[in-house]
C-alpha cells in the first residue's frame, strides 16, 4: 500500500504525466483486494454532449480496459452497457438499493417545465426526467463527482441566457459533491480524483470544489510560454508561436494543470501549445466569461459585453478566491506591460496601415 | 393482438435517446423516435462573436465535436469571404478525418457488436442480451480481441487528433481561416506512425470482424430498409479547389442518382415540442419551445427534402461515389460504414504527403460587419448544415440541422414517419420479451442523441444586460 501522501506526490504536475499507471494500479488492485469487493460505480448522462465519457475513454494511464473490467465494477453507463431500457433501469434500481456507491454525474439538469425539457427515462408511456433521477440517485449515493463543467457549473448549455433553465448537479442536490470540471475533463483528472476517493476517501477541495490537486495551479504561472509574455513576444492570430495573451488566452484566471500534464495519454500538446488561446473552460463561469474566446483579458465580460478592467478585476476576484490577482492586474495596468502592451497594438495597427496603402 | 414496447434509456448511442415500437402478431407494425432533450444552443449562439462559433458548437456533441467545428468554420469562411491555405484546409480534414474514424470504430466495437455477440460476464456489459451467437468460435475469440484493442486504437486516434488540435474532444485546431499547428516534420513523422497502427488495425482487425458478422446475420440485409432515399451535402472541402468537396453532393431516390439542391432544405414541426409548426427554411428557422402533453413527442425537428423523407450517413456516401453496390438494409450501414473507414485512413496518409512544412496553416482576416454563410458538409453520421447570419460584427441569427435530426426525425408535417421510424416498421420479432431485433436496427443509424437536439428562439428573449441584438 502506499501513502495518501505518496499518491498526491503522483498525482500532482509533471509526476503524473508519465507514472499515474504504473505505480497506481498495483497498489490499486491491492488496495481494492483489501476492501474485498470493486467499488460500485453509476455514471449517469444528464442533459450532456458525452464528450466527458468519450474522454474517459481516452484514459491510457491506467487504461480503460484495466478499469472496466479489473478495477471497477461501473454498473451503469449509457455509452456502454449492454442492457437497454427497462432492464438497464432494473440494475440502476438494484444499486441503488445496494447502496455504497460511488455516482460520476456528467451534464446539466434541466429544470424548465418542471424538467421536462430533459427526460432519462420512459417506463412505459411514463417519462423520469433527469431531475428526478439525479436527486434520487445522488442523495442515497455515498459520493457524488460531477465530471465536466457542465455538472460542476453548468457549462456551455447553460450559457446566457439558459434556455432549458439548467442547473449543475450541487444545486439541485443537497449535499456535497466533488467537482471535476473541464471541457471536457481530461481523463488523468477523473482517474485521479475516483482513486483518491476510492483509496483515501474525499480529496482535498479547493475553491468551487475542485480538487485542489488537479486545480490548484495557475495556468499562466505555469505557462511553458511565459517566457515570451514577460519578453512581449506576443502572437497576432492563431497559429502564431508567441504568447496568446493579445488574443484571448485566459491562462491567468484559470486553475488547471494543463500546461504540465497535457493532453491525453501521450501528453502531446495543449491548447496554447496548438497556438490557440485557452478559454478557461474548467472555470465556473465558462464560457460566459470568457467569451469572446479571442478578446484579450481585460475587455472580456459578462455574456461577451466589454466591460472596464475594474470590474473584471471584480468578477475575477469573486471567481477565483485563489486570487488571480493582484500580481497580474498590477502588473498589467499599472506597470511596464501596459507599455509592452501599447506598444504590440501600436506595430501591429502600423502594420495594417501599410498593407493598408 | 398488440403490444407496445419502450426502449428508454435506449443505451450504447451518444447521447440520450428514447424509441418506442408497436407490435402485432411478432411484427413491429409502429415506431416512435423521440428526441429527449432540449438545450437551444443556437440560442445561447446569437449576439456573440461568429469567430467563436468553431469552438462553441463542438460543444453540442462529444463524439463528433470536430465536426461541429469543421461545418461552422465552413459556413463562416464563405460568410467572411475567406480562401484558406492549402496547408491550412488539409490540416482541418485531418483533424477531422481522426475523429471520423474514431467516431466509426467505437459505435462498431462498443455499440454495435454487442447486439450481435456475447461479451465477456464482466459489468458493465453484462447482463448481455438475450439471443444466440451465431459467430463462429474462431471468429468470435478474435473479434472479442479487437473489442479490447479498438480501446486502444481509437484513444491513439484522439492522440493523433492532439498533435494537431491541441486537446480532443473539443480540439482547438479548427478555426476560421484555417489551422494552426504547423506541420513540421517532427509532428508529421508522429501522425503517421499512430495512422499505420490505425491502418493494420482497419485491414486486420475491422474489415475481417465486418465481414464475419455479416455472413452471419445475413437477414438484416432484408431488414431495417426504410424509405430506401438516401441523401448526402458531399464530405472533406477540396484542399486544392476552394469551394469544391472532396467526396461529392448528392441524393439517391429509390436506387436513381440525382444532384443534391440546398433550397429544397426544410424543417417541419408537426410532432416536435415547438411553436411554429409550419415547413421553415434553415435560413429563417426559427423555434420557441413548447412543452406539450399530446400530439408532439419529441424535441428532435423533421427535417425534409422537399416533402421527401431522406436519410443520411456512410451509406450514401459509399453508394453515391460507387464505392458499396448493396441494398439499403440495416447491415448494409454497418458495412458501408466499415468500408468508409478503410478508404479514409488511405485518404489521410495521402493528405499528410500534400503538407507543406513551412507553408502558412491560417489566413488573417477581419470579422465583416455583415454576412450570411451556410456550409452543408458530411458529418460521421451524414448531412450536416450550420448555416449563420452576422450582423454588426455579431451573429445574428444560427441554425444547425445535425445528420441524427434527419435520421432519427419524428413525423413530419404530412404524417410521414422519419427513416429510422420507417425502418423498423415490418421487421418481424423472435421473442417479444427481448426483442434484440429494435437495437439491431436502430443502431444500424449511428443515432446521436446529443445531436439530435437543437432550435431557436428568436422571439422574447431576455438579453443581458449591455448585450444588444441589433
Amino acid at each position: 500500500m502506499f501513502t495518501r501522501r505518496q499518491f498526491v506526490q503522483l498525482c500532482l504536475k509533471g509526476m503524473a504525466a508519465y507514472s499515474l499507471s504504473p505505480l497506481i494500479i498495483p497498489r490499486l488492485a491491492q488496495a481494492l483486494e483489501a476492501m474485498g469487493e470493486k467499488p460500485l460505480v453509476l455514471y449517469m448522462e444528464a442533459n450532456t454532449c458525452a464528450g466527458n465519457v468519450f474522454s474517459l475513454l481516452n484514459t491510457l494511464n491506467p487504461s480503460l480496459r484495466d478499469l472496466l473490467f479489473e478495477s471497477l465494477d461501473i454498473r451503469y453507463s449509457n455509452t456502454l452497457m449492454t442492457a437497454q431500457g427497462e432492464k438497464a433501469l432494473d440494475i440502476l434500481m438494484e444499486t441503488v438499493e445496494e447502496g455504497n456507491y460511488i455516482v460520476m454525474v456528467e451534464g446539466t439538469i434541466p429544470t424548465r417545465g418542471d424538467g421536462y425539457y430533459g427526460t432519462f427515462a420512459l417506463l412505459g408511456e411514463k417519462e423520469i426526467t433527469h431531475l428526478e433521477m439525479i436527486r434520487y440517485i445522488g442523495s442515497k449515493a455515498k459520493t457524488v463527482i460531477a465530471v465536466g463543467t457542465c455538472a460542476a457549473f453548468g457549462g456551455p448549455f447553460a450559457a446566457h441566457p439558459n434556455p432549458s433553465h439548467s442547473l449543475p448537479v450541487s444545486k439541485v442536490l443537497n449535499r456535497k459533491v466533488i467537482n471535476v470540471p473541464g471541457c471536457p475533463v481530461h481523463p488523468d483528472w477523473i482517474v485521479g480524483t475516483l482513486s483518491h476517493v476510492i483509496l483515501f476517501g474525499d480529496p482535498p477541495l479547493g475553491v468551487h470544489n475542485r480538487p485542489l490537486l488537479f486545480y490548484g495551479e495557475n495556468i499562466h504561472e505555469r505557462c511553458p510560454r511565459r517566457q515570451m509574455y514577460e519578453k512581449s513576444i506576443f502572437a497576432r492570430h492563431p497559429g502564431e508561436e508567441g504568447c496568446l495573451y493579445l488574443i484571448g488566452c485566459k491562462g491567468p484566471v484559470t486553475y488547471s494543470d494543463c500546461p504540465l500534464r497535457q493532453w491525453i495519454g501521450l501528453h502531446n500538446s495543449w491548447p496554447v501549445e496548438a497556438n490557440t488561446p485557452c478559454i478557461g473552460c474548467v472555470n465556473a463561469d465558462f464560457p460566459d466569461k470568457s467569451m469572446p474566446f479571442f478578446q484579450h483579458l481585460p475587455q472580456v465580460g459578462v455574456g461577451g459585453v466589454n466591460t472596464t478592467a475594474q470590474k473584471f478585476a471584480g468578477a475575477a476576484a469573486g471567481a477565483t478566491a485563489l486570487g488571480i490577482g493582484a500580481h497580474f492586474l498590477a502588473t498589467t495596468f499599472r506597470g511596464r506591460l501596459k507599455m509592452k502592451l501599447k506598444g504590440q497594438l501600436r506595430s501591429h495597427q502600423k502594420k495594417k496601415g501599410e498593407k493598408d496603402e | 393482438m398488440s403490444k407496445r414496447i419502450s426502449i428508454g434509456p435506449f443505451t450504447r448511442i451518444n447521447g440520450l435517446w428514447h424509441l418506442k415500437v408497436e407490435v402485432e402478431n411478432y411484427k413491429i407494425s409502429d415506431a416512435w423516435s423521440i428526441g429527449t432533450n432540449f438545450r437551444g444552443l443556437e440560442i445561447i449562439l446569437m449576439g456573440r462573436d461568429p469567430r467563436d462559433a468553431p469552438y462553441l458548437t463542438q460543444r453540442i456533441c462529444g463524439i463528433c465535436s470536430s465536426t461541429h467545428a469543421l461545418t461552422s468554420s465552413f459556413a463562416l469562411e464563405k460568410a467572411f469571404n475567406l480562401e484558406i491555405t492549402p496547408n491550412g484546409a488539409l490540416l482541418k480534414n485531418l483533424i477531422f478525418a481522426c475523429d471520423l474514424l474514431q467516431s466509426h470504430l467505437r459505435h462498431f466495437y462498443f455499440f454495435v457488436i454487442p447486439d450481435y455477440v456475447n461479451l465477456p460476464r464482466v459489468n458493465p456489459l453484462t447482463p448481455s442480451l438475450v439471443f444466440s451467437d451465431r459467430l463462429p468460435q474462431g471468429e468470435k475469440s478474435r473479434l472479442l480481441k479487437n473489442y479490447e484493442s479498438s480501446m486502444e486504437i481509437t484513444q491513439r486516434l484522439h492522440e493523433m487528433l492532439v498533435i494537431f488540435g491541441g486537446k480532443a474532444p473539443h480540439n482547438h485546431g479548427i478555426l476560421v481561416g484555417g489551422a494552426t499547428v504547423p506541420p513540421d516534420a517532427d509532428k508529421v513523422r508522429m501522425f503517421q506512425s499512430m495512422l499505420s497502427q490505425v491502418e493494420s488495425f482497419v485491414e486486420e482487425g475491422l474489415l475481417p470482424d465486418l465481414e464475419a458478422l455479416s455472413s452471419a446475420y445475413p437477414e438484416y440485409y432484408e431488414w431495417g430498409k426504410g424509405y430506401e432515399n438516401l441523401l448526402t451535402f458531399g464530405m472533406f472541402p477540396d484542399p486544392h479547389n476552394p469551394g469544391e468537396l472532396l467526396y461529392p453532393p448528392g441524393i439517391i431516390k429509390k436506387g436513381e442518382k440525382g444532384p443534391f439542391q440546398e433550397k429544397r432544405v426544410n424543417e417541419q414541426a408537426r410532432y416536435a415540442f415547438y411553436q411554429d409548426k409550419e415547413p421553415l427554411k434553415p435560413r429563417e428557422g426559427r423555434t420557441t419551445p413548447l412543452f406539450e402533453k399530446g400530439q408532439p413527442y419529441s424535441w428532435i425537428k423533421a427535417p425534409r427534402y422537399g416533402e421527401e423523407v431522406f436519410e443520411t450517413g456512410p451509406l450514401a456516401r459509399q453508394v453515391l461515389r460507387g464505392k458499396y453496390k448493396g441494398g439499403t438494409g440495416a447491415m448494409d450501414r454497418i458495412y458501408a460504414r466499415g468500408l468508409e473507414c478503410h478508404e479514409v485512413v488511405k485518404e489521410m496518409d495521402k493528405w499528410l504527403g500534400d503538407l507543406e512544412p513551412e507553408g502558412p496553416v491560417f489566413t488573417e482576416y477581419e470579422v465583416p460587419a455583415r454576412g450570411e454563410g451556410e456550409g452543408f458538409l458530411d458529418a460521421m453520421r451524414g448531412g450536416l448544415m450550420h448555416s449563420v447570419k452576422i450582423r454588426n460584427h455579431r451573429i445574428e441569427h444560427y441554425q444547425i440541422i445535425t445528420p441524427s435530426a434527419w435520421n432519427c426525425s419524428p413525423r413530419d408535417n404530412n404524417d410521414r414517419r422519419g427513416p429510422l421510424e420507417e425502418a423498423l416498421v415490418g421487421t418481424p420479432l423472435e421473442d417479444l420479451e427481448n426483442p434484440v431485433e429494435i437495437g439491431r436496427i436502430a443502431r444500424s443509424f449511428d443515432v446521436c442523441g446529443s445531436c439530435a437536439v437543437h432550435m431557436v428562439d428568436l422571439k422574447g428573449i431576455e438579453l443581458m444586460p449591455g448585450r444588444k441584438l441589433i
